[in-house]
């Protein structure tokens, strides 16, 4: 099936008060999706609920299986998660250790855990941060290690919940081109849930929240051309998008550019 | 209130013998009511800086001058508590400190360690909340249960309910969405323009600064490697970039056309204004 | 700092102690327990003494750690000498007892600078691990001592930052009155009770992302070699265990 997430009319209420109402969304296998909203517009809830962490109404299919209480650990195996705060979600002291956690809890044999390892290592290529102390290590290694970690048992759906916040600019760009390595070559499904518009550059398309419901969905590019929305939301609007809008509207460029590189070609030929 | 660093530096005692110095003889001035920055990557020193100010660390050599008050190793009588009374100090995260049941008991928290008249209390606490943008409805609501941009200034307020001559900002736009951190910025130039503090931000949010600074000071293994206003330093965008710290955007972009057309458009920090290079240049 | 203070003061030295099986250095602490307690005459204990000096020697770790853990139960043994004295002890027997403390707290120290508090965990894990044939959790009591000893480190940090937030706001932590104290205390603690509920939301949150489950078994990938050497240290262990009961009976 195409769609690797479908929510069908998903209904739920926290504390009395209705966070979702018969609320729709599908997610394209293999697609990068950044989910932008801010906060309190329903993005971290809307993973738990795909996570079966509480119940509701309506349905939620995860790579074409019903999600439901039989259902939940299947479900969870196809998914991996990286959270915001990395030092939070370590369970060792030792990167290794916590890599392992997961196949370790699915009693994976020892030969079968090497040889992930060996995969791993070399996907992201942190084989040198292996039997390195977590404390030790960088902000930004210590989120490639969570993205290890998270990518252990090979899920088919890797969601990032505002991983990227703590992190300077320079690192965050590193870590981007990671992950865009590693959907070259996996072709995994992956979706970034975020409050900073700036990150939707790395995604080919863009969902946006605002308080449980579903404002915007498309392609990256057409998405962003809805300045007057992401301006009604109090949404900023990524550099690249909003030079696009105004070079359009004194006729140099005729559509979005993102690409520093490509506009300033486009713009002087 | 003036704030001089002579030739600082300090170094963290470990059990093994070999640590880098965190701070490394660093002369620097803070340009008073000003927005200072102080950028830096990951480990440059900015957090220890920030903790020297108010004398949460002592300098191992050099000394600091903050207003009256004279930091430094041999002098082991300095009156911290009124140190700390004029240089405020607001950490990263400031909402998980948190401990009173209701906003007003927790902004009066400060205001009863120096004693203040309860008279006082009351009128500076209103006054407080308004320089945050809050009101009174706040007063007896629990912290726990705001917004994250409300606990934020919350926590704000609490420390400018001393009135401190200079405020130090840790990161304090981490966490917040777009509308709040473009709040928050507006709140830092209001208490620059209106209020006539000087105030020093440690971040790593160039884009966010790039809105409000005024003198921008970059660190890297404990030493400034560069410092100006912000046209001084984010013109340097190859050398910041040697030292991983990028430019704002705006900035990186007109660098990018110096570099590959050769065409040189001025400094523009304002979106409108680089449009009209733009035109003007192409056409 | 402090948080290399409290985590067992592991102390980071590479020696052929620190390479043991964690499962072997804590069955031998408790045989030298055993043999310190039984030791009764003078020469043994002193013997027993060089031995563990020896120990002391192979860890590499400067002699000054071992001094200062020693140092800090200072009056604990002046308490027991002082004690001694009063009840008319003989000399000899007060120089056995004290150097029986020493004995034990320097090989207790030699055990917990040679081995990461985490991997003293799994060694208590596989110590207790008979008891899951009782039902006994003993997986999940390890996993929760594993993540809790995992934790220290960073709040000790978030203590810290509390600490200095409210130096910040004027806290006189230097003040001598009992009521400042009880209120410094009382305005840590609440804060740092919050951040753990939110953390323990957090980690029950991810235990069940990274599949954790109760009920059924689990690999342990890096489970730690056991080298000829381990057997080596207990069989030693164990013989002058039994050297010294039969000096006792003889």
């Amino acid at each position: 099936m195409r769609d690797i997430i479908s929510i069908k009319n998903l209904s739920f209420k926290y504390d009395k008060t209705s966070i979702f109402d018969k609320f729709n969304l599908n997610i394209k296998r293999g697609s990068v999706t950044t989910i932008l909203g801010a906060n309190g517009s329903g993005k971290t809830t809307l993973l738990k609920l795909i996570l079966g962490i509480y119940e509701f109404d309506g349905e939620i299919y995860i790579d074409n299986i019903l999600l439901s209480k039989k259902t939940k650990k299947d479900i969870r195996k196809k998914i991996g998660v990286v959270f915001d705060k990395p030092e939070n979600s370590f369970v060792s002291d030792i990167v290794i250790d916590d890599i392992v956690f997961s196949l370790e809890n699915l009693n994976y044999s020892k030969e079968e855990i090497e040889d992930r390892i060996n995969e791993i290592s070399k996907l992201l290529n942190i084989d040198k941060l292996l039997y390195k102390r977590v404390n030790e290590l960088s902000g930004g290694e210590k989120q490639l290690v969570a993205i290890a970690s998270a990518l252990s048992h090979n899920p088919e759906i890797l969601i990032f919940d505002e991983a990227f916040s703590m992190l300077d600019l320079y690192t965050k760009e590193k870590i981007f081109e990671v992950i865009k390595d590693l959907h070259k070559k996996t072709n995994i499904t992956i979706i970034n849930i975020t409050h900073s518009s700036n990150d939707c550059l790395y995604g080919d398309t863009i969902i946006v929240l605002d308080e449980g419901r579903l404002i915007l969905k498309g392609d990256t590019k057409r998405v962003l051309e809805e300045e007057k929305m992401f301006e009604k939301l109090g949404l900023e609007l990524p550099f690249m998008a909003s030079l696009s809008i105004k070079l359009k509207y004194y006729g140099l460029v005729d559509e979005i550019i993102l690409d520093m590189d490509e506009m300033v070609n486009k713009l002087w030929k | 209130m003036e704030i001089r660093f002579n030739n600082v530096s300090y170094e963290y005692k470990g059990i093994k013998k070999s640590e880098k110095k965190a701070i490394d003889n660093i002369s620097l001035e803070i340009k008073k009511n000003k927005i200072n920055c102080i950028i830096g990557p990951s480990g440059s020193g900015k957090t220890t800086l920030m903790e020297l100010v108010n004398a949460l660390l002592i300098p191992t050599d050099g000394k600091i001058n903050v207003g009256k008050f004279v930091i430094d190793k041999n002098k082991k009588n300095i009156n911290v508590k009124e140190l700390r009374f004029n240089v405020g100090l607001i950490f990263e995260f400031p909402e998980q400190q948190f401990f009173k049941s209701t906003v007003k008991k927790e902004i009066e928290f400060g205001l009863k360690q120096y004693e203040y008249k309860l008279k006082n209390i009351d009128k500076r606490i209103s006054d407080s909340l308004l320089m945050v943008g809050l009101n009174d409805s706040f007063l007896n609501r629990n912290p726990f249960t705001l917004s994250n941009g409300e606990m934020r200034k919350v926590a704000i307020a609490s420390v400018l309910a001393l009135n401190p001559k200079v405020i130090i900002f840790d990161e304090p736009t981490v966490g917040l969405d777009d509308a709040s951190k473009n709040n928050l910025l507006k709140i830092l130039r209001m208490l620059k323009t209106r209020y006539k503090k000087t105030i020093i931000v440690v971040t790593h949010d160039v884009d966010a600064l790039h809105k409000i600074a005024d003198h921008i000071f970059v660190l890297n293994d404990g030493k400034v490697i560069l410092e100006g206003d912000k046209y001084e330093v984010f013109k340097e965008v190859d050398l910041l970039q040697n030292y991983k710290i990028k430019v704002p955007k705006i900035i990186e972009f007109s660098h990018k056309v110096f570099k590959s057309k050769n065409i040189k458009m001025g400094y523009r920090d304002e979106i409108n204004d680089l449009i009209k290079d733009i035109y003007r240049h192409v056409k | 700092m402090l948080s290399n203070f409290f985590v067992g003061r592991f102390y980071d030295s590479p020696s052929t102690i620190s390479k043991l099986n964690p499962l072997s250095k804590m069955i031998s602490t408790l045989i030298f327990i055993v043999m310190t307690i039984l030791a009764k005459d003078l020469r043994l204990s002193i013997a027993l003494f060089s031995f563990v000096f020896v120990l002391v020697l192979n860890t590499r770790i400067p002699l000054r750690v071992y001094f200062k853990t020693v140092w800090s139960i200072k009056f604990l043994i002046l308490f027991m000498i002082i004690i001694n004295l009063i009840l008319k002890v003989e000399l000899t027997i007060i120089a056995i007892t004290v150097l029986k403390i020493i004995n034990i707290v320097l090989y207790t120290a030699v055990l917990t600078l040679t081995t990461s508090p985490l991997l003293l965990a799994k060694g208590i894990e596989k110590i207790l691990s008979p008891l899951n044939k009782l039902k006994i959790p003993v997986k999940n009591m390890a996993l929760s001592l594993t993540l809790a000893i995992r934790f220290i480190p960073t709040i000790i940090n978030e203590a810290n930052k509390i600490l200095k937030s409210q130096a910040s706001r004027g806290v006189d932590f230097y003040s001598k009155s009992i009521k400042d104290k009880l209120s410094a205390v009382k305005n840590l603690l609440i804060p740092m009770f919050i951040l753990s509920l939110k953390r323990a939301d957090e980690l029950s949150l991810i235990m069940e992302v990274r599949l954790f489950n109760l009920k059924s078994d689990r690999t342990n990938y890096r489970e730690e070699r056991w080298s000829f050497i381990d057997t080596y240290t207990i069989f030693v262990h164990l013989f002058m265990l039994v050297i010294i009961i039969a000096k006792g009976i003889i």
